[in-house]
């Protein structure tokens, strides 16, 4: 498979790498060892340029690695800063990746350095709020083509019968209107008069013979970032005083069947509501463990690594916003094939 | 050359050229109608990409099968002249007519 390089894949939370952790993961199918410094956070290639131990099994010592094998030291950089059995000359060095840390996430850049310019970064600034009780991150290893985990954010018709019991019940029948532009897509479903769901009962705003008019709008960049808006308020309300969550999905890809899945969740109502979190966040974790990820690997399977569009699926007039999120990536992939 | 004609949705009009060996809908995308969203890829299952076709006569024109005609009478801009571009071959037959983007759905 191939993968988009010249863009910004998140590689950690942020709470993932504190003192002197060293964080091996693989992104794109690339080993990375990532660590931080007094300059921020650096990414290396995950291999000793000497016998190809991994730098992520040795320690950090001075701002730089040192190898675990036999104690050859890199910076951030990828220069070599020490070794023990004779000079240093410039030859000895590692790949490095530029990194930067925002939004309470580490990002990596994989593709033409020069390029790497962090206002490219997804706006996920909502994670940046100050009530340490209205979020949570999440993170989950799944076995299946990222892709496979887009489609499932940029389609939420699944939940109506994947999450029936808590997400679902709006989706289906409601019109998904999709707008798209130079790098996002954005889809959203927009209901009045609506029964709450069983997450809206559980706010403890509206009671479950209330009605609500709600809206869901996602948005998508490219490749694998998407921001979720979840909004209900009372009936003629304007949109401005909904309650509403706003979360991240972001689908790094690990190798051509397994993905990183970093997920955020912030809300504007009871946010300094330590307890509501937890159990707020308990029952997220639930659904994505047990319901998408179950499903969406269940599918990875019975595809057998085929690529959707070789498989010639029914597609429905509901797929509209995940195959145009999958055009777009196919559109920048060809573009920095022919660029390259 | 034999030729027809696309209104697109900004009401701005020009030509193609006739290219056997293609559905309708795989011409208008070649020829840059990303407007025409053809999500299913001529599958008959989604009708996202629907057109109306003008100055033709429609009764040469294939019949269409059961499942089309369903998917054309859910949309909101059904009319008389409502085709799914994926179900029809181009041909000579489309030599002068006009092929019409309706409003998004």
């Amino acid at each position: 498979m191939t993968f988009l390089k010249n863009c910004w894949y998140i590689v950690a939370w942020s709470d993932e790498i504190v003192g002197d952790t060293i964080l091996a993961r693989r992104i794109c199918d690339i080993p990375l060892a990532v660590f931080k410094t007094a300059d921020g956070p650096k990414a290396l290639y995950d291999s000793c340029p000497h016998r190809f131990a991994p730098l992520s099994m040795g320690k950090v010592e001075n701002d730089s690695i040192v190898c675990g094998y036999h104690g050859l030291g890199f910076n951030g950089n990828g220069a070599c800063t020490t070794n023990p059995h004779g000079p240093i000359t410039k030859s000895m060095c590692v790949k490095s990746y530029p990194a930067v840390e925002r939004h309470k996430a580490v990002w990596v850049w994989l593709g033409d350095a020069e390029k790497a310019n962090p206002d490219l970064i997804p706006p996920l600034d909502f994670q940046d709020t100050q009530y340490e009780h209205s979020i949570g991150f999440g993170y989950l290893h799944g076995k299946a083509d990222y892709k496979l985990y887009v489609d499932n954010i940029m389609d939420l018709s699944h939940a109506d019968f994947l999450h029936v019991n808590t997400l679902g019940g709006s989706f289906v029948g409601t019109k998904q209107e999709v707008k798209e532009d130079d790098a996002t897509i954005t889809a959203r479903w927009s209901q009045k008069n609506m029964s709450p769901n069983a997450l809206h009962i559980s706010v403890g705003t509206f009671t479950a013979d209330a009605k609500v008019d709600r809206f869901t709008e996602v948005t998508f960049y490219v490749p694998c970032t998407m921001t979720l808006i979840s909004a209900f308020g009372a009936l003629d309300a304007p949109e401005s005083e909904y309650l509403r969550t706003i979360g991240s999905h972001v689908m790094v890809p690990e190798t051509a069947t397994t993905v990183h899945y970093f997920f955020s969740t912030t809300r504007n109502f009871r946010q300094e509501d330590a307890e509501f979190n937890k159990i707020y966040l308990s029952k997220r974790d639930q659904v994505f463990a047990k319901e998408d990820k179950p499903m969406i690997e269940a599918v990875e399977e019975r595809m057998g690594g085929v690529d959707l569009f070789a498989k010639k699926p029914l597609l429905l007039k509901s797929d509209e916003a995940a195959i145009r999120a999958r055009r777009k990536i196919d559109d920048f992939i060809k573009r920095e094939q022919q660029l390259s | 050359m034999p030729k027809f004609s696309v209104l697109n949705r900004d009401k701005l009009s020009s030509f193609v050229e006739i290219q056997e060996g293609q559905s309708l809908m795989e011409c208008l995308r070649n020829a840059g109608y990303d407007e025409l969203i053809a999500i299913c890829g001529g599958n008959c299952s989604c009708a996202t990409c629907h057109v109306y076709l003008r100055d033709i006569d429609l009764e040469t024109l294939p019949k269409k099968s059961e499942d089309e005609e369903a998917l054309l009478e859910g949309l909101q801009y059904f009319s008389n002249d409502s085709r799914l571009s994926c179900q029809i071959q181009v041909n000579h037959l489309l030599d002068g007519a006009t092929v019409v983007i309706p409003p998004e759905e």
